[in-house]
């Protein structure tokens, strides 16, 4: 049986029969695994134990004929502790995990891996605004899905002006001008530097925390109707 | 800036407030167990008289500080060891320190007088301490704590901090705690069981005196200190 | 005798939900840990859990994933009992379906006796 070695980050745990764990992971290069290990009591099953979420972890396993492979070691590379000291982080954490988890099959790219990772990253980072990450992390999901809005011009294929308000059209993803809307021209900048820059660099925007808090709503809602998740 | 300052306020005001849930829960809870039990209900009593007191002493403290700081009250100085200040506190919190098993030590290293105001650093001193006391207040520690108050010259000050053998903070994520506390629920993250409100109520009394509080380390624990100068006047005395 | 699990980081409202519904028949314990909290429900196979979400170390989330990754304890109803109002918490729908929360209650509205209520109705609704 050949043995395989990778970094993984877990998406879920389940137990299976008295003592066993199915783990599944994500990796950069092997795409989504799902792991036995065996032997995994619930008392030894310990939160800061190496097969605990917001982890990655180094993980040697053995390739099967089947579906699920063979956990036969894991090493905690790297835990993010900070995110379980707060609980809005924890949340979203788990929300991120589950999202991308939802929409990735079984071959997936490196992409994924480097999101999740550095979305636990920041999440880690106290001096990152939480809604900021938010933004960031929706646009990247539409980037790597394909379904990004249109951020260039506006349902008619005008500029974005300094001075018009917008609302967004669900149906065709774009934005309309419209006296009563209620996104300015720096909401959709932020949203379109969102999916090329870090959110550390765009924590250095102005009023990016206000932005940020109004944008959510929206992109929880392209997200919803888009892509069901 | 005169916005950010009226936010910052009301941001102090709501994590105070949040922060009195907590003792008034426990009293709450005791009040409606004595009702219904038959016991003995005297240590039940001294514990609803000492969340009592630590509600009390936290919104005194709030009060105090904005007043300082909006100078509705005066700040009287006067020559005062921070020794004495020091010792004042650690037995004024040794009921609470007992109830949480944590023991107390004082480590006084010099006498030298600064001009201050007696009554307001000790105010802000008690928070710091019934925070880092009450942070270690969790069914998980198994451990014995303590809870240092030192007070050691360097240079020109004397330096007065409170330490504990339990607590993990530095200075990055002090910083971030008193640039961020207006944003997060959890203030201060290491102390994730408490709110955390009693620091920053000590930091704005103390910073109404020109001080700052900020974290240090002391024979190994951490904690926060601040630097009192040294009156050059009272030297020549 | 109904099986309760307390996770509650503060001791003087831990020691009251020790006294007041051990009084009532029912065995409590009561621990301020996710970690032990863990190796309790597997010690006893509580009947009912309630967690507080501010918890030290872990918190009540890390906790409620942990719990609800063993298929045998899918079923045991949890409460949220817990200083942070409902409402401050942003959860969604897929957070209470998936982890199959029966009620988040906040801690400082719910007087000991109306908490009992709601404990006795769940556990009189799981034993029919």
């Amino acid at each position: 049986m050949t043995q395989n070695v990778a970094s993984a980050i877990v998406l879920k745990r389940t137990n299976y029969g008295e003592a066993d764990r199915i783990i599944q992971v994500l990796t950069p290069n092997h795409g989504k695994l799902s792991l036995m290990a065996k032997g995994v009591r619930k008392v030894n099953s310990k939160l800061a134990g190496s097969i605990e979420l917001f982890c990655i972890i180094d993980i040697t396993y053995l390739v099967g004929r089947g579906n699920i492979e063979r956990l036969i070691s894991a090493r905690l590379k790297t835990h993010f502790s900070n995110i379980s000291k707060d609980l809005d982080r924890t949340n979203t954490g788990y929300d991120f995990i589950r999202i991308i988890n939802k929409i990735t099959e079984d071959e997936v790219e490196e992409d994924w891996f480097n999101l999740l990772l550095e979305s636990m990253q920041y999440l880690n980072d106290f001096s990152i605004n939480l809604n900021i990450i938010r933004v960031w992390f929706y646009l990247n999901i539409f980037k790597l899905t394909g379904h990004s809005p249109n951020l260039s011009k506006d349902s008619l294929g005008s500029e974005f002006e300094e001075n018009n308000k917008y609302d967004f059209d669900f149906d065709n993803m774009t934005f309309v001008n419209n006296n009563s809307g209620i996104y300015l021209a720096n909401h959709l900048k932020i949203l379109k530097i969102a999916s090329s820059f870090s959110p550390s660099k765009m924590s250095n925007i102005r009023d990016v925390e206000k932005l940020t808090e109004d944008l959510v709503p929206l992109i929880r809602t392209i997200a919803k109707t888009t892509l069901d998740i | 800036m005169k916005d950010n300052a009226i936010n910052s306020d009301q941001f102090l005001l709501k994590s105070v407030a949040e922060e009195l849930r907590l003792p008034l829960v426990q009293i709450s809870r005791l009040a409606e167990l004595s009702r219904s039990s038959e016991n003995d209900l005297s240590s039940d009593m001294k514990t609803i008289e000492s969340s009592a007191d630590l509600a009390l002493q936290l919104l005194e403290s709030y009060i105090l500080g904005v007043e300082l700081s909006d100078n509705q009250r005066e700040i009287a100085l006067s020559p005062i060891t921070i020794g004495a200040v020091m010792n004042d506190v650690a037995h004024q919190v040794h009921k609470i320190a007992a109830q949480n098993n944590c023991d107390i030590e004082l480590s006084i290293k010099t006498s030298k007088p600064i001009m201050g105001n007696y009554e307001a650093i000790k105010m802000a001193y008690l928070n710091i301490a019934h925070s880092i006391i009450l942070a270690n207040n969790s069914q998980v520690d198994k451990k014995r704590k303590s809870i240092i108050f030192a007070v050691y010259g360097k240079g020109t000050k004397n330096m007065a901090g409170v330490y504990g053998n339990d607590i993990q903070i530095n200075k990055t994520s002090w910083e971030k705690s008193m640039s961020m506390f207006h944003k997060t629920r959890q203030k201060i993250p290491e102390f994730s069981s408490i709110n955390g409100s009693g620091f920053f109520v000590a930091s704005s009394i103390l910073e109404s005196m020109s001080l700052s509080l900020h974290p240090s380390k002391y024979k190994g624990n951490k904690g926060l200190v601040a630097g009192f100068p040294l009156s050059q006047q009272l030297q020549l005395i | 005798m109904k099986e309760l699990l307390f996770i509650e980081p503060d001791k003087i409202i831990g020691n009251t939900y020790l006294r007041y519904f051990g009084s009532k028949n029912y065995s409590v314990r009561v621990t301020g840990s996710a970690q032990e909290a863990i190796i309790l429900a597997d010690d006893i196979t509580p009947d009912l859990v309630i967690v507080e979400l501010q918890l030290r170390l872990h918190n009540g989330i890390d906790f409620l994933y942990e719990f609800r990754s063993y298929s045998d304890w899918h079923q045991i109803p949890i409460i949220i009992l817990s200083m942070v109002p409902s409402n401050e918490f942003p959860s969604d729908k897929n957070f209470w379906s998936t982890l199959n929360i029966h009620k988040y209650i906040y801690k400082p509205k719910l007087k000991l006796s109306s908490l009992l209520t709601e404990i006795n109705d769940i556990t009189l609704e799981k034993t029919l």
